[in-house]
């Protein structure tokens, strides 16, 4: 069974299944960002992005979302004058307001900091809360399926292990599919079941994670590992 | 003396607001300077001077005006604004800057050909005072003070309180962000566009209410003071360009007072320098978008 699907070609074809998480990793500049951006209808694109088996090339960014992909950005991009509160509202603003509530209660016992956080303005955030109002803000709008561009990026462990934490019981409880791009390779194996390796823009390996991490030329490359 | 030029200063500063409003959203939400803005002023003034000589009564004029209004506003926005917002840089901000001016010029100029260039009575006019505590208070004046508290504080209600709101204040602040949260910025920067051509028109027609005369070329003086009141209250701030059209709605009338009525304009660039040179970013600038 084919729930959701993408597949984005340009030296590049990949795809997520049904409840999948699936993880690109590659170093920096290999084309993960632009991958993402490219499906997202931010970045020019060539090729082909299928999602739930209709076509979603010529979609603008906005209608993408609406369409059910839900993406959390490098660098989080939040709006620096509104509060936690406010970025969720964003989220959910298609939601009902029960649908809503039951939402914001759903992701504040995922995230219990940012209900402490509401009113504050995200810009006075620590860097791991910001990440965590950028999967929050998503999360509020019921995705079918979940981009996310380097979530422990500019983290310290402890905080990139509360994230980490709170992908993977997303991903057990709520199986909302999942394509992480990361460069920190060990925590995106720990995470997704499959992996892609992007290099210079293009695919040079798939397969389970477990292989990858056992393999030698991974571990080289990208484990920190001689 | 000075009480009822302070008077004076305060009530004039409800259409100064109006503009300066206008011009602050447009910024905030378009990054762009739309310097025909107080233009649509005019062509709301105009027209309900034309509904009227042609034989409509004073309201169906005015909502005539709003639509006429609405549709030059709109086209302003498509042929002069909009193509700047598919370039990045510089050419983004000044592509419209120089087409919005030329856009307001090429009104003015119509206006003058069909109108003649001279002044024309608005056929609406409130032009008696109020005797209050041996004070005149214009009523035509007083009115429009009221009218932009109420249409004002709706904005900010509008603005700070509501769904579409939020939406504007994400697409002014981060317009990328807005679009991967589903939000259909460029229907949004349309609708706040025309919000702003709305309060434009209707401060337009409290002009004619107020001083009883319209023109093709009205619009200037109120173009460079809603300039100033934005800038002097804070680029992007709504409460801003509020307290900045207060302020020189009250220095032109003190410099009035003081120096005479040929010099008015220098109160107001001398509150505008020294504000810029106490506070750059303005009164009440805040971080992004407001």
């Amino acid at each position: 069974m084919s729930y959701g699907s993408l597949r984005a070609v340009h030296g590049a074809s990949l795809t997520v299944g049904a409840g999948e998480a699936v993880a690109v990793i590659g170093s920096n500049g290999a084309g993960k960002t632009s991958l993402l951006r490219g499906v997202m209808g931010l970045a020019s694109r060539a090729g082909r992005v299928a999602f739930n088996g209709r076509s979603i090339a010529g979609l603008r960014t906005h209608e993408i979302r609406r369409a059910g992909i839900g993406y959390v950005p490098e660098g989080r991009e939040l709006f620096p004058g509104l509060s936690v509160r406010e970025e969720m509202l964003l989220g959910g603003r298609l939601l009902g307001r029960a649908e809503r509530d039951r939402k914001f209660a759903e992701v504040f016992a995922l995230f219990p900091r940012l209900r402490e956080r509401q009113g504050q303005i995200t810009r006075t955030l620590s860097g791991g809360e910001q990440q965590m109002v950028a999967i929050a803000r998503v999360l509020m709008g019921n995705p079918a399926l979940l981009l996310m561009d380097e979530p422990s990026l500019g983290l310290a462990p402890v905080i990139q292990d509360a994230v980490y934490a709170a992908l993977d019981t997303l991903r057990r409880s709520a199986g909302i599919p999942m394509l992480l791009v990361e460069q920190n390779a060990y925590r995106a194996l720990g995470l997704c079941s499959r992996a892609y390796v992007l290099e210079l823009g293009a695919i040079t390996r798939e397969g389970e994670s477990r292989a990858l991490l056992d393999d030698p030329a991974i571990q080289s490359a990208y484990l920190g590992q001689a | 003396m000075l009480t009822q030029q302070l008077i004076n200063g305060v009530l004039a500063s409800g259409i100064y607001a109006l503009f300066a409003v206008g011009f602050t959203m447009i910024f905030g939400i378009m990054g762009v300077l739309n310097m025909a803005h107080a233009d649509f002023g005019m062509v709301a003034a105009v027209a309900v001077v034309w509904g009227v000589s042609a034989g409509l009564a004073p309201i169906e004029a005015v909502l005539l005006a709003v639509v006429v209004m609405l549709g030059v506003a709109l086209l302003v926005e498509r042929i002069a604004l909009r193509p700047g917002r598919r370039y990045s840089g510089d050419a983004a901000i000044e592509m419209p800057l120089i087409a919005s001016i030329g856009a307001g010029m090429i009104l003015q100029n119509t206006a003058a050909v069909v109108f003649g260039n001279k002044a024309i009575l608005f056929p609406i006019r409130l032009r008696g005072f109020f005797h209050i505590g041996g004070y005149l208070v214009a009523q035509g004046l007083a009115v429009s003070l009221a009218i932009a508290a109420v249409l004002l504080t709706v904005l900010e209600v509008l603005v700070m309180r509501t769904g579409f709101g939020r939406e504007m204040r994400a697409v002014a602040q981060n317009r990328n962000a807005a679009e991967i949260m589903g939000i259909h910025s460029e229907r949004v920067i349309l609708l706040t566009f025309a919000i702003t051509a709305l309060l434009a028109g209707i401060a337009g027609c409290l002009v004619g209410l107020s001083y009883g005369l319209v023109a093709p070329y009205m619009a200037i003086p109120y173009s460079i003071k809603g300039l100033v009141a934005m800038i002097v209250g804070g680029v992007g701030s709504l409460p801003g360009a509020v307290l900045g059209a207060l302020l020189i709605g009250v220095a032109e009338a003190l410099t009035v007072d003081l120096l005479g009525s040929q010099l008015r304009d220098v109160g107001v660039f001398l509150v505008l320098m020294l504000v810029l040179a106490v506070r750059p970013t303005g009164l009440l600038r805040t971080a992004a978008g407001g």
